[in-house]
């Protein structure tokens, strides 16, 4: 019994392992060919010549870090009071708009590009930095969560904290707040790691501006010789970002419900 | 407390993205060799009867190894901000003309500009500054 025990164990392991390693396969192929250079040694030269030769590269890094930030932030400030309205809040209607929320959350961002871009167009905003933000900062995805996280919220905890004070500021901060705390920075994560990595709205909505793209369009764009330590630095926010949130991502993906 | 140090550590790179972001340009600047380019002169001389188009460049341009003689052609490409300038290695055959002139016979185009001076040693393949 106990040796059967163990066999399985180790079984669990191998096979974890194996999937484990098959994932991080494509970092480590990315990570060790950025070590070379010419030469049969590790060096650092690719590096000096992805900063150096090709320093003008890093604006297109801080273009990311720009849309990431600020798309994340604004996204996480408006979807808030949403979820907190479609979780929360009675009114008639309510089941309907936030049954065609969901079917919008369904539609691939390539469904709902010509209409975007018909819109950006009539308010003259195509080829600036807000025509990239503006489309991702409305994310009916983020509303869903954060809806499902503050169905938890106990009503008796809103009418209490609604008795010591009126002001709904309060009741989102004492209240809402500490209840939804790890899923709002799951989603700031997974909102983050999204607009990071847009590639369709950057090229089509900014198609002839290439000075506002962001890193994940220009990646491509770069001289092979130094692409590997390009695609490192490119991947290096994501994967800092999640080895420091590991827990707080875990945590509230157990204590997802969908209903 | 680990944790913390941990942050710090990971954050780091951050600066030193943002130490080449300012200083890229620079540094740039002062690591790549500065090398003159001129455009070589095509001259249509008539060799043995037949007239044959031979490039003229500058005596400095020559460098001569064990396995031959060649010369620097510059490349360009299009970076983000500026022109990319690169060196190609290439190996040519030439004549002296008897008032000194040199002219490449075989290797070169029209079209190519070669290094004529250049301030410190060039390999194939390497970035260059330009200076006119």
């Amino acid at each position: 019994m106990v040796g059967s025990i163990k066999k399985s164990k180790w079984i669990t392991t191998t096979v974890l392992l194996m999937a484990g390693l098959l994932f991080a396969a494509p970092v480590a192929f990315t990570l060790l060919p950025s070590l070379h250079f010419g030469g049969a040694f590790p060096t650092v030269r690719q590096y000096g010549e992805l900063l150096i030769t090709n320093y003008s590269f890093l604006r297109f890094f801080w273009n990311s870090s720009f849309y990431a930030v600020s798309i994340t932030l604004l996204c996480v400030l408006i979807s808030f009071p949403l979820g907190f309205l479609f979780a929360k809040v009675r009114f008639p209607g309510r089941d309907a708009l936030f049954f065609i929320y969901l079917i919008v959350m369904l539609l691939p961002f390539q469904a709902t590009l010509l209409p975007n871009y018909i819109q950006l167009n009539t308010f003259g905003l195509l080829n600036t930095p807000l025509a990239l933000a503006l489309p991702l900062l409305f994310s009916p995805f983020a509303v869903f969560m954060l809806r499902q996280f503050m169905k938890n919220v106990p009503e008796e905890l809103l009418e209490y904290t609604l008795m010591e004070s009126s002001s709904l500021a309060a009741l989102f901060r004492y209240a809402v707040w500490p209840e939804v705390k790890p899923a709002v920075t799951a989603l700031a994560i997974i909102v983050f790691c999204e607009s990071w990595n847009m590639v369709e709205p950057a090229l089509i909505f900014a198609a002839e501006n290439p000075g506002i793209r962001p890193l994940s369009v220009m990646l491509s764009q770069l001289p092979e010789d130094v692409s590997f330590s390009a695609a490192t630095v490119y991947m290096y926010p994501i994967i800092i970002i999640f080895i420091l949130f590991k827990e707080t991502i875990q945590s509230s993906m157990s204590s997802f419900h969908w209903d | 407390m680990k944790k913390t140090l941990y942050a710090v550590l990971m954050l780091l790179p951050l600066l030193a993205l943002a130490f080449f972001t300012v200083h890229g340009e620079r540094l740039y600047a002062i690591n790549k060799p500065v090398v003159k380019p001129v455009l070589v002169e095509t001259a249509h001389v008539e060799v043995e009867g037949v007239l044959q188009k031979q490039m003229q460049i500058p005596a400095s341009a020559l460098y001569t190894e064990n396995d031959g003689v060649y010369v620097y052609v510059l490349e360009s490409q299009q970076g983000y901000s500026r022109m990319l300038h690169s060196v190609r290695k290439q190996a040519v055959i030439y004549t002296v003309r008897p008032e000194g002139d040199i002219y490449v016979t075989r290797g070169l185009r029209s079209s190519d500009k070669v290094i004529a001076s250049t301030d410190s040693a060039l390999a194939d393949g390497e970035r260059v500054i330009i200076q006119f």
